[in-house]
């Protein structure tokens, strides 16, 4: 590092983590010769928010679509910039980087005297560090007042866009207007690439309980090592623990990038789908058992194996999106759901995920009644 | 929400506890099921018919609470039957896979005929 650089050792520094953004536009400012401000986006991925920089130079907020979550889509980076100089005129922007996951971006309006990308990197970073020590990040990313619930579900899920070995992997929730206890989770292990998508009855705390106690006994069996049937009957029995008739529907699926070959348990969840390469849909209606958390008589997991490689694309989704109601009085439905597909054509993971999540807002100007939750694994060459 | 234009009405014939339910049975309407249903399975019927011909939507809610009414009876002996179409009011029961679990007919004369046959030999 130059001596004039300032990593993100140095930007947290001394500072406490609730002026960590206010330092980082500082040190930009000084760095491009003009003012600077800092952005991220809303939890909706639908909005850019100034977290720090002069409120009179830099709008407070403006629509732009293009995240999953609040993780900015690489691919719409010229989209953003489209946005930003009609909102403001010519200027410049850096996207603030963990890793390869964009979380934000710096923004000027003047030209710069030099080019901020190394430090957007370690700011990036040093954002990314102190949003765990303070809520001054999440604060600004929440437009409007959470739910006990919504703030769970927040916490739960795991980062939105991923590349994992051999894929892509995008998921997202958008929440109903009462959380409704969706989640998704997904890990690269060893033993494969584990996607799980999962429904809680009810909503908001006690959906919101249900999913925790969920996602807690699936992790904890992934992580002792337990394969698919292991994981659902560990699960199931936590759940069922808890005595109610609630319960919750899930796909658990295990993915072989080597064998192109997903395996999957489907509880009382509607079938996953693969978008081929060639732009059918191939619905995987095999076996499928009930929901977690109930008993009768039988118990019994079936697994069910799809090839899916490169060129595939896979979705999993929970009915959130399927029974969302449309603008003409019924809902978008199976049928609606391979039109969107059909339209939306060839795209990126992330893409696939923000553009059903807009067909799913843009269906209807009402609120959505339960959550609608999406996961796509992209496969790679 | 949808579920306030729902209705549901008991009638007891033949010692048989037939709820009928006719709108949408979603989360709104599940909670003021509760009341209706927790009466029926207090009667001294010696078995309860849940009529769903004339459901249009029921989301797990619903499905949860036909779960609760199939276990209390279950452990009193007593029999469930549920009256529900075939094609998309089944929908709900065939994508949770609940429609093999669950005593399920697709007409009241169906269920009703179902608890009135004469109990096999335990």
């Amino acid at each position: 590092m130059g001596s004039d650089e300032p990593d993100a050792v140095d930007l947290l520094g001394e500072a406490l983590p609730h002026v960590v953004p206010e330092r980082i536009v500082e040190v930009a400012s000084e760095q491009a010769g003009c003012p600077v401000a800092a952005y991220v986006l809303d939890v909706e991925g639908l909005f850019a928010l100034r977290l720090a920089g002069d409120g009179d130079r830099f709008p407070e907020r403006f629509r732009a679509p293009v995240g999953v979550g609040p993780e900015l889509i690489p691919e719409a980076l010229p989209v953003l910039r489209r946005l930003v100089s009609d909102r403001v005129g010519p200027s410049t922007l850096w996207p603030l980087m963990v890793r390869d996951r964009i979380m934000g971006f710096l923004l000027a309006r003047d030209p710069a005297a030099r080019d901020l990308d190394a430090l957007a990197m370690q700011a990036g970073l040093a954002l990314e560090l102190a949003s765990g020590y303070t809520d001054v990040v999440h604060s600004v990313r929440r437009r409007k007042d959470m739910q006990p619930a919504a703030e769970i579900q927040q916490d739960l899920l795991p980062p939105r866009l991923a590349h994992v070995e051999d894929g892509d992997v995008a998921a997202g929730v958008l929440p109903g207007y009462d959380v409704g206890g969706d989640f998704f989770d997904y890990a690269s292990n060893a033993d494969g690439l584990w996607l799980v998508i999962a429904d809680a009855t009810g909503k908001g705390n006690s959906a919101a309980a249900l999913s925790s106690l969920a996602i807690g006994a699936l992790r904890a069996a992934r992580r002792a090592g337990a394969g698919l049937q292991e994981t659902a009957r560990l699960t199931d029995e936590a759940i069922r623990g808890l005595e109610t008739e609630r319960y919750l529907t899930a796909v658990l699926a295990s993915w072989d990038a080597r064998r192109h070959r997903l395996r999957f348990i489907n509880c009382g969840h509607p079938s996953p789908l693969i978008v081929r390469a060639g732009g059918h849909v191939e619905e995987l209606d095999g076996e499928r058992t009930y929901p977690l958390g109930i008993r009768f008589k039988e118990r019994l997991f079936p697994t069910v194996s799809a090839e899916l490689g490169p060129g595939d694309r896979l979705l999993l989704y929970s009915d959130g999106l399927t029974e969302r109601q449309t603008s003409d009085g019924s809902r978008i439905g199976d049928d609606g759901l391979r039109g969107i597909l059909a339209e939306l054509g060839v795209v990126s993971a992330a893409m696939m995920v923000r553009g059903l999540q807009d067909a799913v807002l843009d269906a209807s100007p009402e609120p959505l009644r339960d959550d609608a939750t999406l996961l796509v694994l992209e496969p790679h060459d | 929400m949808h579920g306030e234009s729902s209705e549901a009405r008991t009638t007891i014939l033949d010692e048989v506890a037939i709820v009928e339910i006719r709108g949408e049975l979603d989360l709104a309407f599940t909670i003021k099921l509760k009341p209706e249903l927790n009466a029926a399975l207090r009667t001294p019927a010696r078995a309860v018919i849940i009529d769903l011909e004339a459901v249009s939507l029921i989301d797990s809610s619903g499905i949860a609470l036909l779960l609760n009414a199939f276990r209390r009876l279950d452990s009193d002996g007593r029999r469930l039957a549920i009256a529900c179409p075939t094609g998309s009011q089944r929908r709900a029961f065939e994508v949770t896979a609940l429609d093999r679990q669950l005593p399920m007919y697709a007409t009241r004369q169906e269920a009703l005929a179902a608890v009135s046959a004469t109990r096999p030999p335990e």
